[in-house]
């Protein structure tokens, strides 16, 4: 019984972390590194387009939780009942 | 100081960026307590729908990075007040206000929405597990009202 419950806690935890993460690393990481480092926009242009790629960034990582949880917790059904 | 650029011009700015990450925090928090409840009833007959169910949580919580956005940009424009104008060229106080009011107030209502969707979704999807298709599409429009604040929060800041 503690093998599955300790499985979904680590997938939750994973996806956690990269929801909570990916955006905000996406945001300062686009802004410094590739729009003024790399592109040379202005400020404003940057701050825009960063905002912009972290919340799609952020809609990717929820649509792979969600695609996850409605796939895998089907999968793990019979686990629990042969249990 | 001149009429354009008033002493009191950072206020507005910083109260938009006060506003977008508090009210948008506020819906969040509901709608995870909220939803929290519903999930915390069902999983004591169905545990094994816990990964399911925990996506009105992450769903509330997206609510909250929105107005994270929106405060990291405004933030990043406050500056002293004689460069930072209300109404001139540059309208930047102002416009700040708006796009802060917007995204939160968006977050707000779309926190309530997720956290009212989710505590019935998850209970009802312990008895018919066929509902949780339907409770994903409710999820998804609730939590597209506050995007629409989001994206309009965005418009307005480029016209700063």
């Amino acid at each position: 019984m503690d093998a599955p419950l300790l499985s979904v806690f680590k997938t939750i935890l994973i996806y956690s972390i990269f929801i909570l993460a990916s955006p905000i690393t996406t945001f300062f990481i686009s802004k410094i590194f590739i729009f003024e480092g790399i592109l040379g926009a202005s400020p404003l242009t940057s701050n825009v387009w960063s905002a912009v790629f972290a919340v799609v960034v952020l809609h990717i990582a929820v649509g792979m939780y969600i695609y996850r949880a409605y796939f895998e917790a089907d999968k793990s059904k019979p686990a629990v009942k042969t249990d | 100081m001149t009429n354009e650029n008033p002493i009191y011009g950072p206020f507005f700015g910083v109260m938009g960026a006060a506003s977008a990450i508090i009210f948008s925090s506020l819906g969040a928090a509901y709608g995870t307590a909220k939803s929290g409840t519903g999930i915390a009833a069902m999983s004591v007959m169905r545990p094994e729908l816990i990964m399911k169910c925990i996506i009105p949580v992450v769903m509330a919580g997206i609510i909250a990075i929105y107005g994270l956005v929106i405060a990291v940009l405004i933030a990043g424009g406050i500056e002293d007040s004689t460069t930072y104008s209300l109404f001139n060229v540059y309208f930047r106080g102002f416009v700040h206000l708006g796009a802060g009011l917007s995204v939160g107030f968006s977050g707000l209502a779309a926190g309530f929405a997720i956290g009212i969707v989710g505590d019935a979704g998850v209970r009802g999807t312990a008895q018919q597990p066929r509902l949780f298709v339907g409770m994903i599409l409710i999820l998804i429009f609730a939590e597209v009202l506050g995007l629409y604040g989001l994206i309009v929060a965005i418009y307005l800041y480029t016209k700063s």
